[in-house]
């Protein structure tokens, strides 16, 4: 193709056209002389010493010489010109455009691309800058030849109907762990868990790099149910593409897995490997030149940075997850194995917050209200301190090689968390026994208890012991996750229609007017059936962006909605994850509740803030909790609140401290469906935590209920502390406690303040068994001291906490061992929030004496202990998010002060 | 086109191997470290012999010995121009990957005769001219090179199947 060049921009202009040396039409190869010009310049001579200075001018004629091979299509100057500056002079029609370059060659002429030399300023490597194959990185074309092959792509699709869509693997399609415990139940019918990983797949997967222990390690993979159908259905109407984080191998074996035909995603697999980018997908890099028929399904949009438009969020699948919650230490290992998620969340430090609002939601959806912490789990989850050691070290290791062999600072905190969660594999290979462990004595205890611990399926009870709870999960899960794919399926297929609806008619409506008389509808239909063969508009097509945002945006139109307890203080709520998703579904975001909001969307854990008291005051607005917000954008469909519904009345009873735990329990029972067996909480609210007996009998359920309740009554103090400065309306009595309950927020893990990453979080890794046991021991020890009985142990309960502390903390500080130390940490946790509970349901006599007690609290190790101990020892391995949580710690008092400050100011406000 | 090759090598040995079986160690090593690697713009595919192993000279400071190895192998160096057999290894639209033995090589779609076209939605995706030419991955095709370019330790090359007696070997 013919292509202009000019002189160039370092010539002495002006210049004078001397001879001419070549005629157009004649075949001129590089560094042919073209032409011979001349330009004046001056000389300068002298001796300095002398000043002496003599200017002489000089003219010079020098050669012009072609800058491509080729055929000379037009010359625009002539002899004798003078040419004052850069201008375009030849035209040259060159034999290799070097559209296509391989290896630093050009693939159609084969010439070196990476030689350089002075006939030409541009480097022939630059002709071709865009990488769009999936599988190469050494392999780029130019924007021409892109432009060509996209536009080839899109008349293919347009005539087959189809759109791309590009899928992501990891939690989206598939959930992928390396426990080895997995291995060993499906080898075992008799296990409970058998039929849940019965159908999970393995491979292995050996041509990894320096993998360390996991080398040679077994995936297992399980495949979202109904992953087949949803495929055999979607790639009728898309062309999938594979793109995840993880690295080539293992993209290429889930392909294999899920693909054995090879008939859905062809050799369309891109990965971590040829991305480019280790934190951030990106459509260009498969769509260079148009991403306007291009979909996305992805567990995560912060990745996407560029392409959220595109995106339809998956709720992100969680299956070992879910087995694992009764084993919850082994959880977030587990997830930590699937190769992709971990690295994104570890390397965008800022989006750790964002993510952290995605958790939450990702909470939401899926069964119970403690999986929030999908990514932040990995990262809390090694507890052992041997590992850690080993991790830092491996990671030291790492940081040199990188360093050695000029990584930047991505690739190596991508590597380090690659480490890690190596290193967490290897923690594997040593929980399961102790999981396993864990299950006996479960089963045992259970077995004592009413239940048989047979495998049932069907069991789905509050009582469900721990061996069945893997089933019951499964159940669960399955159930859920169904229900996505299919979702799933119905939003595609809706994209899919909705696009080659807006398609035809915008043809129609432009052929319309030349054919005069038809219909539109004919017309459409008589285009649907003649010129799919062959004629296509690539000028009708629309965009699959806006196209997907129109469909989205209906969901939640006309919803104003609050966000209360889901978006950290710190984050501005339209710039955060959770904002931006529910403003594309079309929601209006506001911040403060209003008559003319219509939605109050709650955290769970968080039902008492100063939003839900004053939208309980508006009858038109619907409480709901967050799973509610979840649902919907996960169903594109605006749910009833009915079953999200947070009741009011309990809110207006929640406006009276007492009543703290009842309202608790309403919050807690309305997503009842969600969260299993709230309904015997209520009665235990007053006395149970007290008795071991109830504490023990809360405890078989599930770790969930427990903790949910955890949650609620640390959450619950931090409200408080809003109260303190919503009282214009509320008694005084509520001051009083409020003041006490500053007071008492020192001794409140901090990380409270953000909304998103609960502190129980670390939980999940905590070994309930042993918790279990030492806290039964010390409530047998407690009972003893029952003096408010009235209150549920209002009086005794920081009593044992004080004894607690002192019986723990040194512990925590003395044993190094991880586990250990997590679970005193735990257990200073969960007693603290019991502590919170029952003193949020006290009356005003036992103000004084909290007062008193928590004044001694503050001098006691609990603090000094948590600080130094755990949180200073967690922090440094522990990637991204959990720095922030120890930054958040060591600023503890500073950020309690940016707190009130902040809330000091809004209530001023309002006043 | 294959050569065979005088070369010479400067392979040391840790003082811990000295003794006897010093030649021959010295031999294994030279085996290891170069057959299969690319040197410059050939590969060396095999070692026949090495027939002169000079006196070891020890490296002050460090304690190794050093010798000087003459060998003669077999090397392998694809000029431009050449004819090779090879084997497809990936598929594209914009062309296809081929391996020839150690030679890594590119045939575009600009090389490809017109008749031969790029279908996508097959499985798995080929190219092809509907009849009795099938490139996909484990195909056999016979290839000219065109153009060759090494870097260090790497050599790739550009192919082209557009010419007569190229392409698809069929019953290979």
């Amino acid at each position: 193709m013919a292509k202009p060049f000019r002189l160039g921009a370092k010539l002495h202009y002006p210049i004078t056209i001397q001879r001419i040396l070549k005629r157009p039409g004649e075949t001129i190869s590089k560094q042919d002389t073209i032409l011979e010009y001349s330009f004046e310049w001056q000389r300068v001579t002298g001796d300095d010493t002398r000043d002496i200075e003599e200017v002489h001018k000089q003219v010079t004629t020098v050669t012009w010489v072609s800058p491509a091979d080729g055929v000379l299509k037009d010359l625009f100057l002539k002899q004798g010109q003078v040419v004052p500056g850069d201008t375009t002079c030849v035209v040259i029609e060159e034999t290799c455009g070097h559209e296509v370059q391989f290896q630093g060659m050009c693939a159609v002429c084969g010439k070196d691309m990476t030689e350089v030399n002075w006939a030409t300023e541009e480097r022939d490597t630059d002709r071709a800058p865009i990488n769009m194959t999936h599988d190469h990185t050494n392999l780029t074309v130019s924007q021409a030849a892109a432009q060509r092959l996209a536009t080839q792509q899109q008349t293919t699709l347009l005539q087959q109907r189809k759109l791309s869509l590009v899928v992501d693997l990891d939690q989206t399609i598939i959930h992928a762990c390396i426990e080895p415990t997995v291995g060993e139940w499906q080898r075992d019918p008799n296990n409970p868990n058998y039929d849940a990983v019965k159908d999970v797949r393995s491979f292995q997967l050996n041509d990894e790099g320096p993998r360390g222990l996991a080398t040679g390690c077994w995936y297992y993979i399980k495949l979202r149910p109904g992953l087949k159908e949803f495929l055999d259905k979607i790639s009728e109407m898309y062309e999938l593409h594979v793109y995840t984080m993880g690295t080539r191998a293992y993209a290429q074996n889930i392909a294999r897995l899920v693909d054995p035909d090879q008939k859905l995603f062809g050799n369309r697999v891109i990965s971590r490997d040829e991305n480019g980018s280790l934190t951030a997908k990106s459509l260009e890099r498969l769509f260079p030149t148009s991403t306007g028929m291009v979909a996305i399904i992805d567990d995560r949009a912060d990745v996407w940075p560029k392409n959220r438009d595109n995106l339809i969020k998956v709720v992100p699948y969680d299956f070992f997850k879910g087995i694992g919650d009764i084993n919850s230490s082994f959880l977030p290992k587990r997830q930590d194995i699937a190769p992709a998620p971990p690295a994104p969340s570890s390397n965008s430090k800022s989006s750790s917050n964002s993510s952290g609002a995605q958790n939450g939601k990702a909470d939401g959806g899926t069964s119970s209200g403690m999986i929030e912490t999908k990514k932040e789990p990995p990262k809390d989850a090694n507890p052992d301190a041997e590992s850690k050691k080993a991790s830092s070290d491996q990671v030291s290791a790492l940081e040199e090689l990188v360093s050695m062999s000029g990584g930047n600072d991505t690739i190596l905190r991508q590597k380090q968390s690659e480490e890690q969660a190596h290193l967490l594999e290897k923690q594997l290979t040593e929980r399961p026994l102790l999981h396993l462990q864990e299950q006996l004595d479960k089963e045992e205890e259970t077995a004592n208890s009413t239940q048989t611990a047979a495998p049932a399926d069907e069991t789905p009870g509050d009582n469900t012991p721990s061996s069945q709870t893997s089933s019951q999960q499964r159940h669960n899960l399955l159930r859920d996750d169904d229900k996505e794919l299919i979702y799933l399926t119905e939003h595609l297929t809706n994209l899919h229609h909705a696009f080659y609806d807006e398609y035809d008619h915008k043809r129609s409506s432009r052929a319309g007017p030349t054919h005069g008389a038809q219909s539109l509808g004919k017309l459409a239909a008589a285009m649907k059936d003649s010129k799919t063969d062959n004629s296509v508009d690539l000028s009708m097509i629309p965009d699959v962006g806006r196209v997907l945002s129109n469909l989205k945006r209906q969901v939640l139109a006309k919803t104003t909605i609050v966000l209360s307890g889901l978006v950290p203080l710190d984050i501005d709520v339209h710039k955060s994850e959770m904002g931006l998703q529910v403003k594309s579904f079309g929601a209006n975001i506001h911040t403060r509740v209003s008559p003319r909001i219509t939605h109050l969307v709650i955290s769970i854990q968080r039902p008492r803030t100063q939003k839900v008291r004053q939208a309980a005051r508006i009858p038109s607005i619907n409480i709901v909790n967050q799973n509610w917000l979840a649902d919907s954008m996960s169903q594109w469909k605006k749910l009833e609140p009915g079953p999200y519904a947070v009741c009011e009345t309990g809110i207006k009873i929640a406006q009276e401290l007492r009543t703290e735990d009842a309202n608790a329990e309403q919050v807690e029972v309305h997503p009842a469906d969600r969260i299993r067996p709230i309904k015997e909480v209520p009665e235990d609210t007053g006395a149970d935590p007290s008795t071991p007996e109830g504490r023990r009998r809360r405890q078989p359920p599930g770790k969930l209920v427990l903790r949910v309740q955890n949650t609620q009554g640390q959450e619950v103090v931090l409200d408080d502390e809003d109260d303190g400065f919503d009282s214009d309306d509320e008694g005084l009595s509520h001051i009083g406690e409020d003041d006490e309950m500053d007071e008492l927020v020192n001794y409140v893990p901090d990380d409270l303040a953000d909304g998103e990453s609960s502190p129980i979080d670390n939980m999940k890794t905590f070994n309930w068994g042993e918790a279990d046991q030492e806290l039964e021991d010390f409530l047998a020890s407690g009972t003893e001291d029952d003096d408010d009985d009235d209150d549920g142990g209002d009086g005794d309960e920081p009593m044992k906490d004080s004894e607690t502390d002192n019986d723990y903390t040194p512990r925590g500080l003395a044993v190094s061992n991880g586990n250990q130390r997590k679970l005193s940490l735990g257990l200073k946790r969960k007693l603290g929030d019991d502590q919170d509970d029952e003193s949020d349901s006290g009356p005003e006599s036992a103000l004084a004496k909290r007062q008193r007690i928590s004044a001694a609290r503050s001098g006691s190790l609990l603090k000094n202990g948590r600080s130094a101990t755990s949180w200073g020892d967690d922090t440094p391995t522990l990637p991204t998010p959990d720095d922030e949580d120890g930054g958040r710690n060591d600023d503890e008092d500073l950020e309690e002060a940016d707190l009130l400050a902040m809330l000091e100011a809004e209530d001023s406000e309002k006043g | 086109m294959f050569f065979l090759h005088n070369l010479e090598r400067q392979v040391t040995l840790h003082p811990s191997f000295f003794g006897r079986e010093m030649k021959q160690l010295v031999t294994s090593k030279l085996l290891n470290d170069v057959e299969g690697t690319c040197a410059g713009n050939y590969f060396i595919i095999s070692i026949m012999d090495a027939f002169d192993i000079s006196e070891g000279k020890i490296l002050p400071g460090s304690g190794l010995a050093e010798f000087t190895v003459n060998y003669r192998a077999v090397v392998w160096r694809p000029f431009k121009g050449e004819t090779m057999d090879a084997v497809v290894y990936s598929v594209n639209p914009h062309g296809f990957f081929a391996n020839a033995g150690p030679l890594r090589m590119f045939v575009s779609a600009h090389l490809i005769p017109t008749d031969i076209k790029y279908d996508g939605n097959a499985t798995p995706p080929q190219f092809t001219n509907n009849d009795d030419s099938v490139i996909a991955p484990g195909t056999h095709v016979r290839v000219k090179v065109i153009g060759t370019r090494t870097e260090v330790g790497e050599m790739w090359a550009i192919g082209s199947i557009k010419e007569d007696y190229l392409g698809c070997l069929q019953d290979a």
